[in-house]
């Protein structure tokens, strides 16, 4: 499609206006603000419209800042363009909302076509989309190119966005989604409602919520049938209930018939004791005369006339005993008298203590004095045994104190340096073995792909020979079907035509043969339409023998074609196809994926080379370490006294001079050690003698004066004991015996003045007690105590009448019940003759009554618990009917949630097979055709770009010519737009190959070229132009001069504005 | 003579098959409490002398201690109406029912065999025929056994099972009958429990009937419409029986086309225009068809949402097919074209309706995500989408 008038009437900034467009490269040259987006989005609506949903007339908000304020009647205009088949078409649109207008016609036959093409249900015709091939999204993103899209090309990740953006445009047409963001998207999707792996997303919590609905379920069942156990039970008990209330009535009426029974034993034993109280008023009247004796006041009596016999009992003992102790004290007067006449005054016990404690102190002295010279001689001899042991070790005290560290770090440095080396070994004998193994890879690879110089052009050439093939080989398959066809029907016509031929010729000969026969003329007419007849059922007949004889003929060579197509002369196609086989391949797929292997191992072998030169150095080196070292530590053991002569001496070595640094430091710090001890020894000893001579002179001053003491309170024995401390304790001991003596006379009499005393008080007491039992008989009108005796009998015994006379007043009023025996008698006569006494007794009764209200009781409280146990078993339960309904609701949920998963699910595996097929076949020519625009854009400076079946992009770096796939750090942001607008161009020539060619709007693209790309640019642009039209908007001078070059037309807004 | 006759309450229902979410059964639960109490209430001051109740006033399986203690109060409330009861197929006369395992007070009165009961009331003026049944089938089948004596007293029945010549053709049949041989001569009403809507059953005894009463509420979208409860009056030869409504909520079902719809405002306003077409807030459940973009019925929860002042509930199914023009889109040079196409392709082929409605989702989330739209996802705030 070439755009060739663009008449805009209103549009945005434009009114009125025409530009006609060159078929080739157009520049439209215009300042900022001057109408250059506002052109593209006139393009853009007048082919596919302004609405924004498929269904309904709903419009893109932006659309209404174009609208003409002043005329919007005119919102609209007209444009022409032609297709590559020269058919020229005219579209004319009115944009206005309450007015919207839209006719195509086609200027080629002067006819308006609007109604041809299908409309939408928005009532769009899809016009563009007929002859373009492309959706509006499709053509506005791959067709378009902006600056604003090239500037957000930058940074680190250039090459990831180009790619990006090429899979977006490949995968829907805009620049935004790529079938990898859309697989995310639906990863993200079903993550978000829970794939298998997950716990906690929706999905799986509805499903878990659905397991506890049914257990919940389960467990309801359950309790439903221990309710219904529970209610049949309670039944059970309130028919029990009523049988015990039936048997609680019962025996009420028996209880009522004994008691008719009892109630006459009653009255008849009411009155016998009625008679009985009679006969006790008569006996308690015989002895009143002892009505008011002070009976209680006997215990009283008793206790005074005890009192009084005790008190005579008591003087007569205190008497006896006065006697007795007036002997004993003359006894012990004598005994006392003979000697003994000195004071015995006490001395201090603080002497003794005092002369203990020295004597004790003086003999401690002298043992530790004894144990202090023995342990110094026992360390003199330590002393000497420790100078000889480090007489006999070398002499470490240049060293200092951190030896063994210092040892164990020339350990850790050799070990260290000997491990590396080892290491390094290692790493560069892996390195040698990589290379071997990928040498043979290569090796390998190369017999099939070496000789071939261009593998990849030759594959993707050979994938479109084979397309082609393919098709060819359809097309003249279904050509020998249709000729076969053809011959067919001809085959089936011969017959007829031959018989009709055959009939006609009979009829005409018939006719002839009547018409001379007869000789009627009008016979010849029928005759001459029979020979008409003849004629053409013989013209048939031949034509289709003849016409069956050159369809097969066609068919033959038809036939010899399809073999030609398929035994295939293509050298290309013979070269590939035996390398499929020779490689083992089924495919050119499978021979490709091993020539990738190829590549990939030749580049992977030279970085590998690199690596192993640069191994081999650091191997060197860490060998070179390793002697060093050697040589160092066996100059430095050797003043240690050891000569490791090989390395894996050094650290025998290293070990046994540590020991023995070990044992040195030891024994040093031994003999300080004893060292220190004798001098406490020594410093100790001189303070026990000074110690012990001021003990031994304080125990002689106190043993004098202690003698001294003992003299003078009357005891000269003391000269007898050499130890003042005996003296002491004989003086005690005599002391204690005088004392005794004394304290005994002294005892006895205190006890004789003391029972005198008890005797005066002994004879008033016996006094004043007789007197008061004489005063108490004579209130009982007694004389003596015996007659007080006789008269309480007779008390007593009217007492006990009286109280006879209660009790049977107290068993009658028990009998009578609170009534009187009146009462009785007349209750017993209502009675009605007196019923025989029933088999049965009050306490059996009572007791079965009782049994029958404690079972009742128990039948109540057992029917009182159920009711609570079903109230709570059933208070905690749902309804059935509602966890049903949950349960329905949400296995419904789930059932949504499985569903969308399943969706997202099918709509990713379609999406990623297709996506993966697409840019598999893609890639190849994407590759092909942008390498070559590049190559042009940079004056060859780059010429190799690759895209794997994955659209990843390399580029082969020009100062390295290694093959990279991150080069962004090693790229200008001018080279970056090149790549980047030479495979977009690439991607359109994709895009439109099998169908119309599509027009290009291109806005200013070369913010970043220099001078010289930018001239290439543009040739490539025109060139490219020749078969898809280029609409270049650009507000650069040095474009505009550029173009020129090379004779694009330009359209400059701002002088036609002016 | 006075009656009221009422049956199939089923109360306790499960409402899970008409896609009920618990809230709002609950409440349709306590709505068939409160009309068979209002039905209680006004046999009672009208004043009935009997309340005929032919079988299935509760659900066996799924009756709360609840309901039964809602039951005695409610019948000890009305004394001396006498309450007939006649067990249906769904509170059958068995172990573990309430009408066993419960003392109902002295004027209810419930059949205990599945053979016919006679039962004096009014002091003998008014004989009650009766049976039940005593499991979820019932062992045998009384209908045709029924005979009544020339006694002068007004006879009247009470029988729950499938009057032969109304069942549904896809229905299950219980107690089986035929309306000729089951109304016996000498009964002036038999009233009927089993069919959920008010059914008579002409039989050939002149002025006497045979009547279903329905279900006074709705339990379902298979159960639209009015629902009533019957005053008969019988007056010597005379009978005459009123329907009365007693269904206070409404079940509907309509379709929308959403075609023209622009936006949910315009869905939220259209939804509201059907509720006003009924006096009380309705139940409703709309099936949304024609074409629309995702938009419009991508939050069906929040249009749900903005109408519930206006619905008793709302259930939305949705059938709507997208604006978009896949053909055209499969026609694109694209990875998106592509997978159109397959999708396209599988939906053409698709050997059944849910396996197309997969593919159709996947078609549409597959696009979604290729332009980065987001699209809701049926399920996952609650249940109540249907997919």
């Amino acid at each position: 499609m070439r755009i060739r008038t663009i008449s805009i009437d209103g549009y945005g900034r434009f009114h009125n206006r025409t530009f006609d467009l060159a078929p080739g490269l157009q520049i439209i040259y215009g300042p900022n603000e001057q109408g250059k987006s506002t052109l593209r989005a006139f393009i853009a609506d007048m082919l596919y419209g302004q609405k924004r949903s498929p269904s309904q007339r709903l419009y893109h908000e932006d659309n209404e800042l174009r609208c003409p304020w002043d005329s919007p009647d005119s919102y609209g205009g007209r444009l022409i363009y032609v297709l590559d088949n020269n058919r020229s078409f005219e579209v004319f649109r009115r944009f206005d909302r309450k007015n919207e207008t839209v006719q195509i016609f086609d200027r080629t036959h002067g006819c308006d076509i609007t109604m041809q093409f299908p409309q939408l249900r928005n009532r769009e015709p899809q016009f563009a989309l007929e002859h373009l091939g492309l959706s509006k999204e499709v053509f506005l993103g791959a067709a378009t190119i902006s600056h604003l899209t090239l500037e957000e090309l930058g940074g680190d990740e250039v090459i990831p966005s180009i790619r990006e953006k090429l899979l977006a445009l490949a995968d829907s047409g805009d620049e935004y989604g790529s079938a990898e963001a859309t697989l995310k998207r639906l990863q993200e999707r079903m993550v978000s409602i829970g794939t298998a792996t997950a716990r906690t997303k929706p999905l799986q919590a509805a499903k878990a919520r659905l397991a506890e609905l049914r257990q919940e379920m389960e467990e309801t069942e359950r309790v439903r049938g221990e309710v219904s156990d529970m209610t049949k039970r309670r039944l059970e008990l309130r028919s029990r209930a009523e049988s015990l209330r039936a048997q609680r009535d019962t025996n009420e009426q028996d209880r009522q018939l004994l008691e008719r029974a009892r109630r006459a034993e009653r009255l008849r034993q009411a009155e016998r004791l009625q008679r009985q109280i009679d006969e006790a008023t008569r006996q308690c009247f015989e002895l009143s005369g002892v009505r008011d004796f002070p009976l209680d006041r006997t215990p009283e009596i008793q206790r005074a006339y005890n009192v009084a016999q005790t008190a005579r009992s008591q003087l007569d003992r205190t008497v006896a005993g006065q006697q007795a102790l007036a002997a004993q004290l003359e006894e012990e007067r004598r005994r006392l008298g003979e000697g003994n006449t000195g004071d015995f005054q006490d001395i201090p016990e603080t002497y003794d203590e005092r002369l203990a404690e020295l004597s004790s102190f003086l003999k401690r002295m002298s043992d530790r004095m004894e144990d202090l010279e023995t342990a110094r001689a026992n360390a003199e001899d330590r002393r000497r045994i420790i100078e000889k042991e480090l007489e006999n070790l070398p002499d470490f005290s240049e060293a200092g104190e951190e030896a063994d560290i210092w040892l164990n770090q020339l350990i850790q440095t050799f070990r260290s340096a000997v491990q590396i080396r080892s290491e390094e070994r290692e790493k560069q004998a892996a390195l040698h073995k990589q290379i071997a193994m990928l040498d043979q890879s290569v090796k390998e690879g190369g017999r099939w792909f070496a000789h071939v110089p261009d593998f990849a052009a030759d594959a993707r050439e050979y994938e479109v020979r084979i397309r082609l093939r393919d098709e060819q080989a359809a097309q003249l398959a279904a050509e020998a079907e249709r000729l076969q066809a053809e011959i067919e029907e001809h085959r089936g016509r011969v017959p007829d035509f031959m018989w009709l031929s055959l009939l006609t010729v009979a009829i005409l000969a018939g006719l002839i043969a009547t018409a001379i026969v007869l000789g009627n003329s009008g016979i010849f007419v029928a005759a001459v339409t029979a020979g008409l007849a003849v004629f053409y059922f013989l013209g048939n007949f031949l034509y289709a023998r003849a016409r069956v004889k050159m369809l097969a003929r066609r068919i033959e060579e038809n036939g010899a074609r399809m073999r030609s197509v398929q035994e295939g002369d293509d050298e290309l196609c013979r070269r590939l196809e035996q390398l499929i086989v020779d490689a083992g391949c089924e495919t050119i797929r499978e021979l490709e994926g091993k020539f990738d292997t190829y590549r990939e191992d030749l580049l992977k072998r030279d970085s590998l080379r690199e690596a192993a030169e640069k191994q081999d150095r650091k191997t060197a080196e860490a060998e070179q370490r390793v002697t060093d070292l050697f040589q160092n530590y066996v100059r430095t053991f050797a003043s240690l006294g050891e000569t490791p002569s090989a390395e894996e001496d050094i650290e025998p070595a290293a070990l046994r001079a540590l020991e023995r640094f070990r044992a040195y430091r030891d024994a040093r710090r031994r003999l300080h050690d004893v060292r220190d001890l004798l001098r406490r020894h020594d410093a100790e000893l001189e303070r026990l003698h000074k110690d012990r001579n001021a003990a031994r002179d304080e125990e002689r001053a106190l043993a004098l004066e202690a003698r001294r003491l003992m003299r003078e309170n009357g005891y000269p024995e003391e000269s007898r004991q050499d130890n003042v401390s005996l003296a002491l304790r004989s003086y005690r001991i005599r002391m204690a015996q005088v004392r005794g003596k004394r304290g005994a006379i002294a005892l006895l009499e205190k006890q004789a003045a003391d029972l005198a005393a008890r005797h005066d008080q002994e004879q008033a007491d016996c006094a004043k007690h007789e007197e008061a039992l004489a005063r108490l008989l004579e209130a009982g009108g007694c004389a003596c105590f015996d007659d007080w005796l006789r008269c309480a009998e007779d008390a007593r015994k009217y007492q006990e009448l009286r109280k006879s006379m209660a009790l049977l007043q107290e068993q009658l009023g028990s009998l009578l019940e609170g009534g009187s025996l009146e009462n009785l008698r007349a209750a017993v006569e209502a009675d009605g003759p007196p019923p025989p006494m029933p088999p049965f007794t009050a306490e059996s009764l009572a007791s079965d009554r009782q049994n029958i209200e404690a079972e009742l009781d128990a039948v109540e409280k057992e029917s009182h618990a159920l009711e609570i146990r079903l109230a709570e078993r059933t208070a905690a339960l749902r309804p059935v009917s509602e966890i049903e309904e949950e349960r329905a609701e949400i296995e419904n949920r789930v059932r949504a949630l499985e569903w969308e998963l399943e969706a997202a699910s099918h709509a990713m595996a379609v999406i990623e097979e297709i996506a993966r097929d697409k840019h598999a076949r893609m890639a190849p020519r994407l590759a092909a055709i942008a390498g070559s625009f590049l190559r042009e854009i940079t004056c060859g400076a780059y010429d190799e770009i690759f895209v794997s079946r994955e659209l990843r992009i390399s580029v082969r770096i020009p100062h390295t010519r290694q093959i990279v796939e991150d080069p962004e750090r090693r790229l200008s942001k001018g080279t970056v737009d090149q790549i980047y607008l030479a495979l977009r161009l690439a991607m359109v020539q994709c895009l439109g190959e099998l169908d119309e060619s599509i027009p290009m709007l291109l806005d200013d693209p070369f913010a970043n070229y220099d001078d010289t790309r930018l001239d290439q640019a543009l040739r490539l642009l025109a060139r490219l132009a020749e078969k898809n039209q280029i609409i270049l908007f650009t507000c650069r001078e040095d474009v505009l001069q550029a173009a020129r070059g090379v004779n694009a037309p330009v359209l400059n807004l701002q002088a036609e504005i002016e | 003579m006075r009656l009221v006759h009422t049956a199939d309450v089923h109360l306790d229902a499960c409402f899970a098959g008409a896609g009920l979410p618990v809230r709002v059964a609950n409440r349709r639960r306590q709505s068939l409490r409160d009309v068979f109490q209002a039905i209680v209430r006004r046999a009672a001051e009208w004043p009935a002398d009997a309340l005929l109740i032919p079988g299935d006033l509760f659900e066996h399986e799924r009756v709360t201690p609840d309901t039964a203690a809602f039951l005695k109060g409610l019948f000890d409330s009305v004394r001396p109406l006498p309450v007939v009861i006649a067990p249906g197929n769904h509170d059958p006369y068995m172990a573990g029912s309430p009408y066993v395992a419960q003392s109902w007070p002295e004027n209810v009165v419930i059949f205990n065999r599945p053979e016919w009961i006679a039962v004096p009331l009014c002091d003998g003026r008014l004989v009650v025929h009766g049976f039940a049944f005593d499991g979820y089938e019932i062992s045998s089948n009384p209908f045709g056994a029924l005979a009544i004596p020339c006694d002068g007293a007004v006879h009247v029945a009470l029988g729950h099972g499938t009057e032969r010549a109304h069942q549904p053709p896809d229905g299950k049949s219980y107690a089986p009958f035929d309306a000729e041989t089951a109304f016996a001569p000498g009964l002036a009403y038999f009233a009927l429990g089993h069919f959920h809507r008010l059914t008579e059953i002409p039989v050939a005894a002149g002025r006497w009937r045979m009547m279903y009463s329905g279900a006074p509420e709705g339990h379902g979208f298979d159960e639209s419409g009015e629902h009533v409860f019957l005053e008969i009056e019988i007056e010597g030869e005379d009978l005459r029986v009123v329907p009365k409504t007693s269904g206070r909520v409404c079940y509907a079902v309509h379709d929308l086309d959403v075609t023209p719809l622009a936006s949910t405002q315009d869905l939220v306003a259209a939804l509201r225009k059907m509720a006003t077409a009924y006096s009380a807030p309705p139940i409703l459940r709309v099936t949304l068809k024609g074409l629309c973009d995702a938009s419009l019925v991508g939050d069906l929860q929040a249009v749900r949402d903005a109408l519930a002042n206006d619905f008793e509930y709302l259930l939305l199914e949705d059938e709507t097919l997208p604006a978009e023009d896949f053909d055209e889109l499969s026609r694109d040079p694209t990875s998106l074209g592509a997978f159109v196409q397959r999708l396209n392709d599988e939906i053409r082929d698709a050997p059944d309706p849910d396996r197309r409605r997969m593919l159709m989702r996947a078609r549409a989330v597959g696009v979604a995500a290729h332009r980065g739209h987001a699209l809701d996802i049926a399920g996952l705030r609650g249940g109540e989408d249907r997919p």
